[in-house]
Parts: C-alpha cells; structure tokens; sequence
C-alpha cells in the first residue's frame, strides 16, 4: 500500500483515514475529533489493528541499536573549532599543552543547567582539614532532565568504582494520556539511560529503552557490585510509588557493556533485584520479594550467563532467616551474607567459599548492622558490625571490626551519637560514618588503625537535610555521593552531592 | 607576553562548550547516523553541527533547549546531505565496532544486528524528509510543532510528511516481517 492510496482509502467503515488516525495518535486532532476518534477506536478492531502497527514501529524504531560516536570525536571537533580561535596554539606556546575544559565542572555545570538538566550537587574532597583529616569541597552537578526518584533508587552509583553511575530518565507527564504528545523532550513510554565516568561531570545517554506502557512512573536502575560495565534497568509502573512493585512492572534490561547494548530479560524474577555482585563468573543477585506469596528476600545464582538462576540461600532460610545484603571477594571468589531472623533485631553473617553451595554461619557480635570490604592487603575480609542500639554487654553504640578470617573482632572507637548512620569502609581501609546531629550532617573518618574519628566536613546547604550518603570506590579513587531522599511522589532528582576520595 | 595571555572567560566559555559537546554529542550522532545510516557520514555532519553551535555559543547557551537548535542544524545538514549525495546511503558494517560476544547472555545478538540493518534500510528507503519527521517523533518524542520548526515547513505539511513516513514505514516494515 502506499501513502497516497492510503490517503484516499478509508481505514474503517466510521471513514477514518490513516492520516486522521496518525495525526490522533500524534496528539494533534482537534478536541471534537479527538473525543469521537478516542470512543470509535474502542470497538472497531480495523482501527486497532492500524494504531498497533503505529506502535510497533515507534519501538522498533526506538529499540533500535545506534553505534556509539568514536572516541575522537570531540578532539576531532575541537581541532575545526581551532582555526577560528586560536586557544590551542596560544597554549601550546605557553607551554600547558592541551587544556582539559572539562576540568572546571562547577562552570561546566552552568551551562548544563542551561541546557535544561536538573541542578545537582557534587564535591571533591581535598586538602586537609586543621586535624589533618582529608577535607571535602562540594561541588554542583547536574542530572540529565527527567531523573526520577523513586523507591530505593535515585543514582546507581558503582559500588567499586564511584566516577561511574547510571541515571534513568523518564518523561515527566509519563502518566498523561497515551495520545497525547508530550512536549518534553523526553517521549512518553521511554526510559533514557545516561552513564557517567567522571561522578557526574559528563552524562552520556546509552540508550532509549522502551516500555510497553506509556505510563511508566518508575525506573530501577541496579549495577554490578564489583562490574560496574553491568546494571540492570527495571521500567516500572506502580499506583503506589515508594511501595515494592511486581506485577506492575513492565519491562526489564541488562548492559553487559557499560550501555553499549541492552538486552531484554524475560526472567520475572529480575524485576525484584536489589543487589548484584558477579564474582569467579557468577552473578549473585538478591532479590526483593519477587512475588506476593514469597514476600521474603532471597539470594540467587547464575553461572552460565544469566540463562539459569537457582536459589542458593537454602541454608539461611533453614535456619530460619533471610538474606538482607550481599559482598562479593572479586579475588577468591567467596561471598558474605548479612541476615536476619525474626526473633531479635542483630543481624547475622554467612560465608559461603562454594558459590553458595555450602555456608558457614559466623561468629559476630551483636550488631545492627553489618559493613565489609573484600580485598585489603594482607587480608581478604574487612568486617565490621555497628550497634546502634542500647543494652547488654557492649553497651551502647559498640564498633566492633575483624580482619582475621573472623577469628576475633576488636573493639573500635565509636562514634557514639545516636544519630550516626552510613558506615562504610573506604578502599584504604578507613571508616566513614556521618552524623546527623545538626541541621547538616557531617561527614566522619577514622583511618585504619587510628583510634580518633576526623572530621572531614558538613553536607552544603544545598544538600538535603536528609540526603542519604553513598561511598563508593575502588583503590585508586573513592568518592561520596549525597543522594536525594526518596519521596513517596516520584519526582526528579534535585541534588545529588559527590565527593572524590584520593 | 600579550600574545601568551588566554582570558579567563576565553577558557571557561571553552569548557562551557566542551560540557555542551558531550551532554549532546551522542543524541546528535544518533539522529544523524538513523538519517545517513553510515558512521563517517554522521560523525562529520555532528562535527559540522557543533561547528555551527560553537560559532553562536553565546547565543545557544542562554536557550532552554540549545538542544532542538542542535535537531534543526543536524536535519538541514542531513537533508543537504541526501540532496548531494549522488548514490544511495548504505548501511555500514557495524560488526567491526561490536565487541565481540562468546557470552551465551547475548546469543540474541545476531538478531539484533539483523533487525538494526533492516530498519535501517526501511528509514534510509523512505524520502529524507518523511525519514527526518518519523525519526523525530517517534524515536525523540517530538510535536508537530517542533517536527515543522526542525525542517523548516508549516505544520500541515509536518503532519503529512509524519504520516506519510509511518505510512511507508508501515508498508515495508510488515513486508519485512512477512505480514500482509
């Protein structure tokens, strides 16, 4: 058939034509039509069959796969912005070589909110503070139009590597009509993925995955642990945001290459992942209730690829409790657990040196929570347990760390408020807590080995009040990123704050 | 030492621009390489297109969507381009920019390929302007509107081409899928 027959046949017996029908659909009729042509398309299944074909276009034509531009080619631009400027020749006479514009991201940052993104915030930490402590500096950056908070996600920040992150945009009148044509940038129905490798000074988008709904409100990004070239996207539909979603989910994807390619995954039980972490070629994934009738998390495997998983948290479960979260020794290939039970509020650990097959429970003190780091020198595990809780022997507020196999744990300043929260451990071995005692919170460290807690510096006040801090980094380079607080409305992320952690 | 000296406002309206280039730089490479479907060809039209921003920075940057000027300058470029281009735009081999896949996770990659070509051939089938209409709405959610401020015709004549894209689209999409 060709357009111009087509104009001129009718597309159904009310006499639609399919340049009304194109034109409806684009959200362009006037209101009379538009309210006749949205009740006819109810019921006439030739009408139906055309807009369907309409959508299968939009996304194949969406789903697409596009190469990614050559590495070069900004120097390959810069080099015809050069005779018209001159800047490079001047500097390299000075002596500087080539200039890096990226290296001011606060400037940077103004223009990007010119471009239409969101205002974040970022910092560095350097210098040293009076008590020697590394200082930070917060700096501005800036999320990608269309960011969306929700549920426990707002940045996907690599745990091993804190330059690399993933943010999901979606349109922000995702839950306007399906007809309707959005005059936001971003398509209805389309989740874009952008990716940073400098903590936020650069967003590049990897791909525009599409959802079977328009409606989409929520979009789950989670990466590897210890692969951050890894991250799985859930596009998510929910009534109740904030609340776990299952059934309502609609579409799940998978980057193996850091965004290059996206593939759809068909196993429902992805759509619940909270954590990944592949470690000796296996993926581990715990998974947040993945259906109503096992409201439980649980803790799976795969080892060929992502074809199969198996559950692997037997042993756990039959003692009684439930996995909470997961570390992975990228080096031995070993695997902790964190776990609960029903019948106190102190955790439990779990090793398993089989890929899961057989686990050991461990000996811990009573802890609240646990924090470790696989792959110290001199040592594979790292490990220390908090409580934030009064009572019994330990007293309050007890720091308890062990980095001999979990043979003894030594007692380790604490910070003792009641208000602390976010332990981490840093790639170098120091902990990092934050205190949320004042208006805005301060940022701690106590170095391995140290007996004194340092502080290394407050949250801007641009930051919010109640921003949730993540630490993240590999050995090289950590960084702090202050994440805004999820709220119960999906909303756009409005300020994110990081900190690179030499 | 005059001629050693580079303001201050010089760099950082370079850094500017630079920040400016890679927020925009894959979108633009995208549409241009949907639109040629060849990766030389989208990659100097992009070049092209931030030669042309940067030539009015000062300008671009103080717009709420220095992005859908980017759109307009990359589909007048691309348009120029089909108009001059004596033979017809072939899809190039991607696979040499593929990285390569033993992992089983991506057993569905060839088909990927498979399906990338063929779209890529059905777009590259259609007239250019219908292609740059299609592509625009339906790929970056694009209205009537800016499709017709993007190429440069009235709003009805957007309509048409739009429909008139989906409609060949259409035609030779379902022949490709074997359908009716």
């Amino acid at each position: 058939m060709t357009a111009r027959r087509s104009e001129q046949t009718l597309v159904c017996e009310l006499g639609l034509t399919s340049q009304l029908l194109s034109t409806w659909r684009a959200g362009a009729a006037s209101q009379g039509q538009a309210r006749a042509i949205s009740t006819h398309v109810q019921t006439c299944p030739v009408c139906r069959a055309h807009l369907k074909a309409y959508d299968a276009i939009d996304v194949a034509l969406r789903t697409q796969s596009v190469p990614q531009p050559g590495d070069d080619l900004w120097s390959a631009t810069r080099e015809r912005l050069a005779p018209r400027h001159g800047r490079e020749a001047r500097l390299a006479r000075r002596g500087r070589g080539r200039v890096s514009w990226g290296a001011v991201a606060a400037t940077a940052a103004a223009v990007l909110l010119v471009a239409g993104f969101v205002q974040v915030l970022a910092t560095h930490m350097s210098g040293k503070t009076s008590s020697g402590a590394t200082a930070i500096s917060w700096r501005k950056i800036l999320l990608p139009a269309g960011s969306v908070v929700g549920y426990d996600h707002t940045v996907a920040v690599a745990p091993s590597d804190g330059r690399t992150a993933y943010v999901c945009a979606i349109s922000a009148s995702a839950s306007s009509s399906a007809t309707q044509s959005s005059a936001s940038a971003l398509p209805s129905g389309i989740a874009m993925i952008y990716l940073t490798r400098d903590a936020g000074t650069h967003w590049q988008q990897t791909a525009a995955l599409p959802s079977l709904r328009r409606d989409i409100n929520a979009c789950l990004v989670t990466v590897d642990e210890l692969n951050p070239a890894t991250a799985v996207v859930v596009l998510a539909w929910s009534q109740m945001p904030a609340h776990q979603i299952s059934s309502s989910v609609t579409a799940v994807y998978a980057t193996f290459d850091s965004g290059l390619s996206w593939h759809a995954l068909t196993d429902p039980n992805l759509i619940a992942v909270a954590q990944l972490a592949t470690a000796w070629n296996t993926t581990y994934a715990i998974l947040n209730s993945p259906d109503t009738t096992s409201p439980a998390p649980r803790l799976i495997a795969s080892s060929n690829s992502w074809k199969t998983w198996q559950p692997i948290d037997h042993d756990i479960a039959a003692a009684g409790q439930q996995v909470q979260s997961l570390w992975a020794d990228p080096a031995s290939g070993a695997i902790l657990v964190e776990a609960r039970d029903n019948d106190t509020s102190f955790l439990h650990l779990w090793l398993s040196n089989s890929g899961g097959v057989s686990w050991t429970q461990l000996s811990t003190p009573p802890s609240n929570h646990f924090f470790a780091h696989a792959g110290l020198p001199g040592t594979p595990w790292y490990v220390c347990g908090v409580r934030s809780e009064s009572g019994a022997a330990g007293g309050p507020y007890a720091l308890q760390c062990s980095n001999d196999g979990f043979r003894t744990w030594q007692h380790r300043p604490n910070l003792n408020r009641p208000t602390e929260r976010d332990f981490t451990i840093a790639a170098d071995g120091a902990l990092l807590a934050i205190d949320d005692a004042s208006r805005q919170p301060t940022v701690y460290r106590l170095a391995y080995g140290s007996q004194d807690w340092e502080k290394m510096g407050t949250l801007p006040t641009a930051a919010p009040d109640n921003a949730d801090i993540l630490f993240s980094g590999d050995a090289r380079v950590g960084t702090l990123w202050a994440l805004p607080p999820v709220t119960p409305d999906v909303a756009e992320v409005s300020s994110v704050v990081v900190a690179a952690y030499p | 030492m005059a001629n050693d000296h580079v303001s201050r406002g010089e760099v950082a309206t370079g850094e500017r621009f630079e920040a400016f280039f890679h927020t925009h730089d894959t979108a633009i490479f995208g549409y241009l390489w949907r639109m040629t479907g060849n990766r030389e060809v989208a990659s100097d039209l992009t070049q092209e297109t931030f030669v042309r921003a940067w030539q009015r920075f000062s300008t671009i940057s103080t717009y709420d969507a220095p992005r859908s000027w980017l759109f307009r300058v990359a589909t007048h470029l691309a348009l120029n381009y089909a108009r001059h281009s004596r033979t017809r735009a072939t899809v190039d081999s991607w696979a040499a920019v593929e990285p390569a896949y033993d992992n089983p996770a991506h057993a569905d990659h060839a088909d990927q390929i498979v399906d990338r070509d063929a779209i890529c051939m059905i777009l590259l089938s259609l007239p250019p302007r219908e292609r740059a209409a299609l592509i625009l709405h339906s790929v970056y959610g694009y209205s009537f509107a800016e499709v017709a401020q993007a190429l440069s015709i009235s709003l009805s004549a957007a309509r048409v081409a739009l429909w008139r894209g989906r409609e060949h689209f259409r035609a030779r999409y379902l022949r490709e899928e074997g359908q009716p």
